[in-house]
């Protein structure tokens, strides 16, 4: 029997206890009722109930409007447990992509005036200079020593090469750099693996857009992040590549024996889970946040190879453009995070997966110009479609634990998608909407295109509504570099 | 709309080429300039009506599922279906290497078994030839994959990142024959 839904406001919606054996809390889902439809369809609310069984789960298993099922936790899931309670942390709330995220760079160019009778030679000089594709090795390849200096170091690595911008470490989550990774828990496999990999772009739905900014919504977080109406800007989404799958895979072998041991039952196998105060459950976190950093050197390697696309294109310095990073997030990661819960403060594991961080005003995680509006939130559209660009809200700490979505979540599987359009089709059909493409794989396109992923502004239009986050920019897409 | 035609090939029994002629067929009729697609095939572990499969394009699934009369034959189906959708299988070339695993149980095994040939695939840069699993139990596998270098191919498959331990099932089903069931992530 497929598990339902009870709307408690708008937006809002309820997974009773009891709708799976052994819920601790209930499950809550922020959507439209279109979207909750979907979710209760797609078997995604089940997998949102599963979440609810975990060990120290603390309020609700959440989910964002862009939720659909995944393996073990669902995509758009946000779970957190109290780490002094014996609450739990699971690799397969965090995902295979290991901080898979967003970053955007805007730009002082405008796309009537400065970028749009290049737009062509911009996307194909972005294609050359941007490693892309399943397997394809990095700008920048790792010796072992490097590689660990990556994993414990983040940013600050490719920084020490002279690779990009010192304030693109004060831009980024973290400030680029999880000071508690360790090496030391990153096996042989997965060095190796990541080391040939640094500023690669990936495949699947990783890709690089040039965008123009279509619309401001709110000016005053508008102006702290440098967006205006025309302006070009540009969208990278990548994550952690084979070091971060290799991690994954590794712990969730060695959780997986331990949650036998210790006795826990999870409903579906990919959810094992391990106290965060266990051995095992420490090693995770050195490993995870050694991903996670190399993500983020990963995404600031691929920035700088993205501005020198564009100065080769436009004769001027990256500098001279304001080529600056607006901000970075990241959708798959779990932290350990100080949250009020029930009047009082407590040590929280926060699995968002497929979720992004939305920190209120005054967070003192955030960067000196963004304190007064929130933290900004990046939400890739899907190809051909609108991005948007939001603000965290205070609301959102005690809505979801200061998460909201991530972007817009696949309607149709990836076989479907094919069906509908084959590559080439699709190629011609964005072009017709006068959008460039650069495609290392054709056949793969049609599994990305727009209509395979849910309408990310009803996505963002739901978050609003639900208090998560609030809309600044819309930006829609010119120029499209995909794996 | 035009009435479309369903011709069936009947054999007198198993291996006669049945799946090798239509995919000779397939492929005869794609150079003629149809448009040809393969919803499904099963090629049993024969490399002659595999290499018929050629490049026609095959729509691709992300669960594997295998059906054998042994443990073994199931977890080499496994490995097939992966190195098909990793666009890497290439029967017959190449050479053996011994490849061995271990696993706290069968599904976990069979996770990690999955999980080994992503590694090489993707840290030797290799397509996959054939696999022959000769001893498996609850404690460890013991095989060998047929691997050469990937050279200059550009592999038509979908990017596989790991295996899941959802839904992951080793066992008999009613009659008797071994199954082996995994999710991948793509």
């Amino acid at each position: 029997m497929a598990v339902k839904l009870e709307r408690v406001e708008d937006f809002v919606w309820r997974v009773p206890l009891g709708s799976v054996p052994g819920m601790r809390v209930p499950g809550i889902v922020f959507a439209t009722e279109e979207l909750a439809e979907k979710a209760e369809e797609d078997r995604a609310v089940e997998q949102v109930a599963n979440v609810a069984t975990l060990p120290g789960i603390v309020r609700a298993s959440y989910a964002m409007p862009d939720i659909h099922w995944g393996y073990g936790f669902p995509i758009g899931g946000v779970a957190a447990t109290d780490v002094d309670e014996g609450g739990v942390v699971s690799p397969g709330g965090v995902g295979f992509d290991i901080s898979c995220g967003v970053r955007l760079i805007r730009s002082e160019l405008e796309w009537e005036r400065d970028v749009g009778p290049k737009i062509g030679q911009l996307v194909h000089t972005l294609g050359r200079l941007v490693p892309r594709g399943v397997g394809q090795k990095g700008r920048m390849r790792l010796s072992r020593s490097e590689m660990e200096k990556v994993l414990q170091e983040g940013v600050r690595f490719p920084l020490s090469q002279g690779v990009g911008w010192e304030e693109d470490a004060e831009f980024c989550e973290d400030f680029g750099i999880l000071e508690d990774a360790r090496p030391e828990t990153v096996s042989d496999r997965a060095m190796e693996r990541g080391a040939p990999q640094l500023g690669s772009l990936g495949a699947g739905n990783h890709f690089l857009e040039v965008q123009v900014v279509d619309e401001v919504f709110e000016q005053q977080p508008a102006n702290a992040m440098g967006l205006f109406p025309g302006q070009v800007c540009l969208m990278l989404h990548s994550g952690s590549r084979g070091v971060g799958h290799q991690i994954c895979t590794d712990y969730l072998k060695v959780v997986d024996r331990v949650t036998n041991s210790l006795g826990i039952h999870v409903p579906d196998r990919q959810l094992a889970c391990v106290p965060v105060q266990h051995e095992a459950a420490q090693d995770y976190f050195g490993a995870m946040y050694a991903a996670a950093n190399f993500a983020r050197a990963n995404r600031h390697v691929l920035a700088q190879a993205a501005r020198e696309a564009f100065e080769e294109v436009f004769g001027r310095s990256d500098r001279d453009m304001g080529l600056a990073l607006v901000y970075d997030v990241a959708h798959n990661l779990a932290k350990v995070e100080e949250h009020d819960v029930d009047g009082r403060p407590r040590t929280l594991c926060v699995h968002r997966k497929g979720a992004t961080r939305a920190f209120g005003p005054s967070h003192p995680e955030l960067p000196d110009r963004y304190r007064p509006i929130g933290q900004p939130v990046i939400i890739p559209g899907s190809m051909g479609t609108a991005s948007y660009v939001l603000v965290g809200t205070e609301e959102s700490a005690v809505r979801s634990f200061s998460s909201t979505c991530h972007g817009a979540g696949r309607a149709m599987s990836r076989t479907k998608a094919k069906k509908v359009m084959s590559g080439p089709e699709l190629k011609e059909d964005l072009e017709g909407r006068g959008i460039t493409l650069a495609a290392s794989q054709w056949r793969m396109l049609a599994e990305e295109a727009p209509y395979a992923y849910k309408d990310v502004s009803q996505v963002v239009d739901a978050c609003e509504g639900a208090g998560l986050s609030r809309k600044v920019a819309r930006l829609r897409p010119v120029g499209v570099v995909k794996g | 709309m035009a009435r479309g035609q369903l011709r069936i090939y009947l054999g007198a029994a198993a291996g006669v080429g049945k799946t090798y002629a239509m995919l000779n067929e397939g492929r005869r009729r794609r150079d003629y300039g149809e448009d040809v697609v393969v919803g499904f095939v099963e090629p049993h572990r024969r490399p002659k009506t595999a290499a018929q499969i050629g490049d026609l394009e095959v729509v691709p699934r992300r669960k594997i599922e295998y059906r054998g009369t042994t443990l073994e034959e199931a977890f080499a189906g496994v490995a097939e279906g992966l190195a098909t959708l990793l666009g890497a299988w290439f029967p017959e070339e190449g050479t053996e290497q011994r490849v061995q695993v271990e696993g706290e149980d069968l599904e976990a095994l069979l996770a990690t078994w999955v999980d080994e040939l992503l590694y090489l695939h993707e840290v030797q840069d290799v397509v996959f030839g054939g696999f022959k699993v000769e001893h498996v139990s609850d404690r460890g596998l013991d095989g060998q994959v047929r691997v050469a270098p990937r050279g200059e191919r550009e592999l038509e498959g979908i990017g596989v990142k790991a295996a899941t331990y959802h839904q992951l099932e080793v066992g008999r089903d009613g009659d008797g024959f071994w199954f082996a069931r995994i999710y991948l992530d793509v």
